[in-house]
């Protein structure tokens, strides 16, 4: 379970966007990631999880999961109020996709301070526009496994390892090189 | 090694060309395809060897912006930029959350 502060309500809340929520599934720690942070996602990531789910490879595997954790209420969906202001953010916007336009406009309705994605190509068009949201990257929950031994280093490099494997090299090549920063958080 | 069959739809103009090339070549349509989706592949993987090197260099400070955009051109530096940028930010504000709640 989340660590509960006394009000009732989980100390940390991240909205995840569809890459994030994959590469946390395929890393095997998604789960381990909900003892630590509540984890909220838009319709429109919830749509995406549930067509990648049809996929027959670790991607597809992982969407499962996730729906599964969904379909437990482990993983809440929310409504984005405000779609104007999705599809506003979209057609400005050719690098941000409707579930990241989602994710950050959910986030921003509801005060959650962070949303994490893994989708590097939209990154620098999200940080730009995401007001007062900070925008993270999956390693940001893994980093939190490890910081509050949840996991080992060493799970964390072999969750890091899966992930690069099954991503284009660019994404790779960051994933591996996160590696190094995993050690100094002993 | 079996050989599997695949179909797929070319620009007609594009396909002249091709025929053109099998002609010269006393070679068959199909031949040249196959001959050019080898070369594809092997490039494909000699270059993301080259870019993976390079962009390591770049992560580790080895190398500047300018000379890695070069390399793998102005975009993905870009993103591997700002990807290593917020990768940093990311594991810092996990540090000061996990301090927050120790």
């Amino acid at each position: 379970m989340p660590k509960k502060i006394p009000n009732g309500i989980p100390d940390t809340i991240v909205v995840g966007d569809t890459s994030a929520l994959i590469s946390l599934g395929v890393g095997l720690v998604l789960k381990d990631c909900l003892k630590i942070s509540k984890i909220v996602v838009p319709k429109k990531v919830n749509q995406e999880l549930e067509e990648m789910s049809q996929f027959n490879d670790e991607d597809g595997s992982a969407a499962k999961e996730t729906l599964d954790l969904i379909l437990k209420g482990k993983i809440e969906v929310l409504t984005v109020k405000n779609i104007a202001k999705v599809r506003a953010l979209v057609s400005a916007n050719t690098r941000i996709d409707n579930g990241e336009a989602e994710a950050l406009i959910l986030a921003q309705e509801n005060s959650i301070p962070i949303v994490i994605t893994d989708d590097f190509r939209s990154l620098s068009k999200l940080k730009e526009v995401s007001e007062n949201v900070e925008i993270h990257l999956s390693i940001y929950l893994l980093s939190r496994l490890v910081l509050e031994n949840i996991i080992s280093i060493k799970d964390a490099k072999e969750s890091l390892n899966r992930i690069a494997s099954l991503r284009t090299w660019e994404s790779g090549v960051i994933y591996r090189f996160a590696m190094k920063y995993i050690d100094d958080l002993n | 090694m079996s050989l599997e069959q695949v179909s797929i739809r070319v620009d007609s103009r594009l396909l002249h060309e091709l025929d053109q090339i099998a002609h010269k070549k006393y070679k068959r349509r199909s031949d040249i395809i196959r001959d050019a989706l080898v070369d594809y592949v092997e490039h494909d993987l000699e270059t993301r060897e080259v870019k993976e090197i390079i962009t390591n260099q770049f992560l580790e400070g080895k190398m500047d912006f300018k000379d890695f955009s070069r390399v793998v051109g102005i975009d993905t530096a870009e993103q591997i930029k700002i990807a290593k940028e917020t990768l940093v930010e990311s594991i810092s504000r996990a540090k000061k959350d996990s301090k927050r709640n120790s």
